[in-house]
Formats: C-alpha cells, structure tokens, sequence
C-alpha cells in the first residue's frame, strides 16, 4: 500500500492534528461534558478521511466495504491462520499509515479504551515472541486488520471495523449515534511484563466484577450465581441475532452502590467507545437498570476464574475464563442495535 | 449414555495422541456441544452448535466421511445429524417428545481441521395442544458424554404467549430444565377449541 509522497506528507499532518486534538479532548476534565455524539462523531470520520488519504487506490478499494454486506460479521476471536480477515492488515502498512490507522483509533476510542487495544495487541505481540503459533497460526501486532463498512460520514451510517486474534471492534457511527455492539474483547496471557511494568488488559473487567461480588449478601449471591459451569461464551463469534433468556440477580435487588459498581463495570465494555459516544449509551443502560440481571459462575474468591454475565433490553455483556485465569473471552451485545440495526439507512 | 460408541472411542485415541500439541491455546482437545432452545406455544426449536477442537478434528472429520474420500457428503452428513440427534432427550411434562432434524450445515473438512469450523442443526419438536398453565421442558444431550463440554440456554420466546419462568441445568449443562407458563386463552378462543375437538370426536366412526 504505498501512497504518492504528497498525499502521505498531508495526511501525516492530519493525523498528527487528529491525534493532538483527540489526546487534548480527552485529557481535559472538561471535554468530555462538552463533546457531543455528532462532534465526537465528526472527529472519527475526519479521522478516517485522514488514514484513507494515506492510501492508494489499490489500499482504499482492500479497506472499504459496502455497508450492508457480508463484512460485517467478518470477525472472529481466532488468530490469523486459522480465520481469515480482510481489510487492511497493520504489518502491511508503511509507517505513516500505520500512524494513520492508530490516530483514528485513539479518536475513536476513549483514552482507557485505546489502552485496552493496544494491551490487547501487545499480548499478542507477546505471544509471538515467547514462540506461540507456528504453522499456520500467526500471532503478534502485525496481524490487526481496519476496515470501513460504508463512507466515513458525519451523519449517514458507516461501521469502523478493527481487530485481529483477541480483538473485533465493530463501532457502527450515525451522527449523533453510534454503538460497539458486537464488540469481541479477550486476553491471552491475561497478565504479562512491559518495560518493568504488569499489563492486565481486562483486569479492570476482572476486579470490578469480583468486587462487586464481595459487596453481595448470602441472598444476593444465591440468587447470581448459576449453578453449573460455563465452558464459552453463550453469545459468542457467528451467535449474531439470538436473545437467550436473561437469568440471575436483577439488578433492582442490589443496592444503589453496588448499582453504581455494577455500571462502572458495565463502562468496561461501552466505555472502550470515544468519551461522547460512550455517555447516551451509558444513559441507556442505566434507564433500563431494574430489567437488567447479574448472574456468575465459579468461585468468588478474587483470583479465581469465574463467568459472569451483565444482560438487560439493551445489553449482554460476558466474561469468560478459558480453563484458567489467563486467558479470557468476553462479549459485549445490544440485542436490539448490533451493527447498529436501529439506525437509518441511507 | 447412548453416545455413538464408534466416534467416542476414535475420539478419546485422538486425544491421547494429539493433546498439547496445539500452539494456540483456544478449545483443543474437546467438542463444544452448545444448544440454545427456543419454546413456543407450538414447537419446540432447538439449534446445536458442534466444534470440536483442533486436536480432535481428525478424527472427528474421520467418523463421519465413512468412504474416507476427503468430504463430508450429504448422506455421512445426514447419518451424522441423526446419531447426534438420537442422543438428545427432550421431554415435556415428562413425555418423550419426537424430534426432527429440520436443516444442517456443516462446514468444510478444512475448516474443522483449523479449529474454526461448527457443526449446525436446527432440530425441532411439535407439540400438541398445549394447555395454559405451567410447563416443564427437559433437554439432555449424552452425545461424546466424557468428552465435551456443554452450554444449553433458552431463547427468549418469539411468541409473547410463552413466557420462561426458570431454568436449571446439571453442573455441565448437559441437562438443562426449562419451565415456561402459557396463559389461559380467551373464552372465545377456548369455547373453539371445545367446539374444534367435540367436531373431532363426532367424526370418528
């Protein structure tokens, strides 16, 4: 994917502009009360137009898909080898575009969410150079893929679309609106070092819930905990389109601090979203907080490897240890807005 | 237990031999069974999810291309579907309901072998007359008992007449218990069904 000198020296400077500006927006204690949906919204796609103005035409037609096509449930948990992405892959972009795409990224996500990605990735970096995959399996950061479902707009619906091994984020903009779901997060290992420090990718995900469950009453508990094992996700990869019936403890029967741990836990998932795109939605899930049910399985002990799942008329949230605490799956649903279903079409 | 004797033992030689060989650490070694039932005032739809782990996908692929050339045909795929199906039980109100496999999809051998390739049927149960009232839904899968793990879920109805009231399942999900309510019907809808089953009667010789 090599773009003409010129193209790429402009778009550098956009990206590096989109980048300052997005940092600064979310720095700032402030910005956030003041970035709306349609700004935040304009932003990402300033931001799109910028990695896309990196690209020839050979990279634009490889990055760009119809909206309402097969692309959009294009994604998978599985690493390269074993499932097969399309879009543009990072190992195969120059540097410049490789800035691009990770400009657009910290635009359209939150500063938390952008770090969860980039731990995300770096655990597969991880897996790569501590000898994992061989044969056909391929780990490591190279193996990332963005891709666009429709135009880059500020008003008519367009799906930004990256992941790769551990990773689908499936962020459908309308203007004002916008939703993650279905968004596939996970970690493997789910700790490692970095440069003299521990990365724990979902370990906000993991302590928050555990928390919250040393909060509950022998009646709380009773009532969440599920009793059998739960091998995988229920709502995982290609389960797109189904409603399971919601089970264990509503939320109505906890208390309003243990209400508001279970929205901080809830922010883990929708919170990954660019700060004015994440707040309506968080709105909407707390309006629906007395339909909303939490229900575990495993220990409760902290450190342990336990299920949960988070699901109301709008939500479906799940962790998922895969036999052990260090590697995990989780989901994040609306039943009634995946790929933003709700939205206009063009 | 009435799993297919012949798959289970080509199975579990399977996972003697391979195990631990995979690099990746997702599901290897066994086969993910996952059944997700939707109840309706007159069926019951039951949609099984099959992946079996890399480890196991050759012999897996195996004991069903019986003529061993490689693909897996419509008929090894349907003799497939009904030994799976054979080993579901499902009840309700404690009477053996008769299940169809309605439409399966199975993915190609090479996808299996990489790990990412499900098995799919649609199974389906009619059931009769109905009455309003509470109602208890048994589902059991002994396929490759010892070998799988489990996850069985109930859909939220399609039909608002239908509402689940619980769910309980064994400690590996391969048994799941559904109970559901459905309402009384209206006085007209129930004085056509006194009318529709005494026309019934008198026809009979």
């Amino acid at each position: 994917m090599r773009p003409t000198v010129g193209i790429g020296i402009v778009a550098c400077l956009g990206v590096f502009a989109a980048v300052a500006a997005s940092v600064s927006a979310q720095k700032s204690p402030s910005a956030p009360a003041q970035s709306t949906a349609a700004e935040a919204t304009a932003r990402i796609a300033g931001s799109a137009q910028a990695f896309l103005a990196t690209l020839d035409d050979a990279g634009r037609t490889k990055v760009q898909f119809p909206f309402d096509g097969p692309q959009k449930a294009r994604w998978s948990n599985f690493p390269t080898g074993i499932f097969k992405r399309e879009g543009a892959r990072m190992g195969d972009l120059t540097p410049a575009q490789r800035a691009a795409a990770m400009a657009l990224l910290a635009t359209a996500f939150s500063a938390d969410g952008y770090r969860k990605v980039r731990e995300i990735m770096h655990g597969d970096e991880v897996l790569r150079t501590g000898g994992g995959g061989g044969g056909r399996v391929t780990f490591g950061e190279d193996e990332y893929y963005l891709a666009f479902l429709g135009a880059p707009s500020v008003s008519t619906p367009w799906m930004l679309q990256f992941g790769g091994h551990h990773l689908a984020i499936n962020m459908t903009l309308a203007g004002r609106e916008a939703t993650l779901a279905p968004s596939h997060t996970a970690a493997q290992p789910a700790t490692y070092s970095f440069e003299g420090r521990t990365v724990r990718p979902l370990g906000d995900e993991n302590d928050l819930a555990f928390a919250l469950m040393a909060t509950m009453d022998d009646a709380q508990r009773t009532q969440a905990i599920l009793g059998s094992t739960m091998a995988d996700l229920v709502l995982g990869p290609g389960q797109d389109g189904r409603t399971i019936q919601p089970e264990g403890l509503p939320a109505s029967k906890l208390s309003a601090a243990q209400q508001a741990k279970l929205l901080d836990l809830v922010r883990e998932w929708v919170g990954i979203a660019n700060d004015g795109l994440a707040a309506p939605r968080m709105d909407e899930i707390r309006t629906h907080l007395p339909q909303t049910y939490f229900a575990w399985s495993g220990p409760t002990t902290p450190g342990s490897a336990a299920y949960f799942r988070i699901q109301g008329p709008t939500l479906v949230i799940e962790y998922a240890p895969q036999r052990g605490v260090d590697h995990i799956h989780t989901m994040y649903r609306d039943p009634t807005n995946d790929y933003g279903a709700r939205y206009a079409r063009p | 237990m009435r799993a297919h004797s012949g798959l289970h033992v080509v199975l579990a030689l399977a996972m003697t031999v391979v195990a631990g060989t995979e690099a990746s650490a997702h599901r290897t070694e066994d086969y993910l069974q996952a059944a997700r039932i939707g109840v309706e005032p007159d069926r019951i739809q039951i949609t099984l999810d099959l992946t079996p782990g890399t480890a196991v996908a050759e012999s897996f692929i195996a004991a069903i291309d019986r003529d061993g050339d490689g693909s897996l045909s419509a008929a090894e795929q349907r003799t497939y579907a009904r030994q799976m199906v054979s080993a579901l039980q499902v009840e309700l109100d404690g009477r053996s309901l008769h299940t169809n496999v309605r439409a399966s999809c199975f993915p190609e051998a090479a996808a299996v072998r990489r790990g990412e390739g499900s098995v799919r049927l649609d199974v389906e149960a009619t059931v009769p007359d109905l009455s309003p009232g509470s109602h208890r839904l048994l589902f059991r899968n002994a396929h490759l008992a010892g070998h799988s793990a489990y996850l069985a879920n109930a859909l939220v109805p399609e039909s608002d007449r239908v509402a689940v009231t619980a769910q309980r399942r064994d400690r590996d999900q391969s048994e799941l218990t559904i109970e559901y309510t459905v309402p009384g019907g209206s006085a007209a809808a129930s004085l056509a069904g006194i009318l529709s089953r005494l026309t019934a009667a008198l026809r009979l010789p």
